[in-house]
């Protein structure tokens, strides 16, 4: 600039030099420059840029959701790798024919057994099913009135809970040692 | 129901149920096969993490005894081992003293009591005067008008253990039906007969100290009904209790 010159020439004159007409002191030389215009044109142009960047956050985020949903892997099925290490397989005596030779028999028996013990459920159960039926039709033949009574659903039968069998019967007087149970299951979200 | 008057007698019984408490004995196959499922399980599995400390530790021991060199003193701390572990374990378990499967009940075979045979169903059975004869039977009463059957079977149960008396009935429907003619001595023209219809309940409350028992009354398995019911009586009932 050619005022920096002419300043850095220290004259013993007591009226300062003023480089350009811009120039309101000697001590400031950049304040004054024009600043008018520019305020009006950031205002416009800004709002539109951040309405161009709502518009496409928005279309991102839509993508995103129209994707599908991550799956939530099952725990059970995936086998945690310390278990496949080589160490841990167990060191048993094979088996020898006779010991094959018996499941095989033990296995074929059960086959058996079971059959037997279905058969018989399904027996029980047809044998239950005839009697109601000659039950109810007994009952039309007496009055028609208490047979519509008793073929109306029964609403308070369901549900139906019931605690199943245990091995011994509960103690008296036992007194359960107390303790907390914290769950640690994790619980995914999609 | 202006029709003329049926010459049957309507009667509603109810068959009060208790559950079992506990697991029925194993059968001799069955047994077997659990055997043979854990010796199975145990030969295609791996160890797990409590095995493997106890397979290390046992290492450990052995080189302690082979090489007595003073590493353990070098280490300061007493380690529990998994094996000490284990016998702790096993003492907790002895001392344990879970309630007897036969009962006192069973012992002295008091058929009164709730106590009895816990694996097995328990039917309430109550002494009844039909016509001139004290029987062993269902307890029955007779329907009046105005009431479903299965309303008369609850009024059944309520009469002989009273009135808090806690039990599902299941369902609405009859289960069975007894038909007997009375006596040609008291058959008239109208009243021929009885028709007896059973319903089904199960006693949900465990003990019936509450309850007043207004008549003798038992608790019997399936197997014993034979000592108590008549045949056709018995027959009829067989057919709609599962074991």
């Amino acid at each position: 600039l050619c005022c920096f010159s002419s300043c850095s020439s220290w004259l013993p004159q007591r009226v300062p030099l003023r480089g350009s007409h811009w120039q309101s002191s000697l001590l400031e030389f950049r304040t004054s420059l024009p600043v008018r215009a520019q305020p009006k044109k950031k205002k416009k142009v800004d709002v539109k840029k951040e309405q161009a960047q709502k518009e496409r956050m928005k279309k991102k985020l839509k993508k995103l959701e129209k994707a599908a949903p991550e799956l939530i892997p099952i725990e059970d099925f995936i086998t945690p790798l310390k278990y496949t290490e080589n160490n841990r397989v167990r060191s048993l005596p094979a088996l020898s024919p006779e010991e094959s030779e018996r499941r095989v028999l033990l296995l074929k028996k059960w086959c058996l057994f079971k059959q037997k013990q279905d058969e018989a459920e399904k027996k029980a159960i047809k044998a239950l099913v005839e009697s109601q039926q000659e039950a109810l039709r007994e009952l039309q033949l007496e009055s028609e009135e208490l047979y519509q009574a008793a073929i109306l659903r029964d609403e308070g039968l369901f549900p139906f809970e019931r605690e199943g069998p245990s091995y011994t019967p509960p103690l008296p007087g036992y007194d359960p040692p107390e303790g907390k149970c914290i769950d640690v299951t994790k619980v995914y979200t999609q | 129901s202006a029709a003329a008057r049926r010459p049957w007698r309507l009667f509603g019984a109810m068959c009060l149920l208790r559950l079992p408490r506990i697991t029925q004995p194993l059968e001799k196959e069955e047994e077997e096969v659990a055997a043979l499922m854990e010796q199975i399980e145990l030969e295609r599995s791996l160890y797990s993490d409590h095995e493997m400390r106890k397979l290390e530790e046992e290492e450990q021991l052995k080189k302690k005894m082979e090489s007595l060199y003073d590493e353990d003193e070098a280490h300061g701390k007493t380690v529990i081992m998994a094996q000490d572990l284990e016998e702790k374990w096993e003492q907790k378990f002895l001392r344990f003293k879970a309630a007897p499967r036969i009962t006192d009940a069973d012992k002295s075979n008091d058929r009164t009591s709730l106590n009895r045979k816990l694996d097995s169903n328990l039917m309430l059975l109550v002494k009844q005067k039909i016509g001139n004869q004290e029987l062993w039977l269902l307890p029955q009463v007779e329907w009046q008008p105005g009431e479903t059957l299965r309303n008369t079977a609850e009024r059944a149960m309520a009469m002989f253990l009273g009135d808090h008396i806690q039990a599902k009935v299941l369902g609405n429907a009859p289960y069975g039906i007894y038909k007997y003619k009375f006596p040609k001595a008291i058959r008239t023209e109208n009243n021929v007969g009885a028709k007896v219809f059973f319903f089904k309940a199960f006693l949900q409350s465990s003990d019936l100290s509450q309850a007043e028992l207004k008549a003798d009354h038992l608790w019997v398995t399936k197997k014993e009904l034979g000592d108590y019911l008549h045949s056709e009586y018995l027959k009829k009932v067989n057919r709609f209790l599962l074991d």
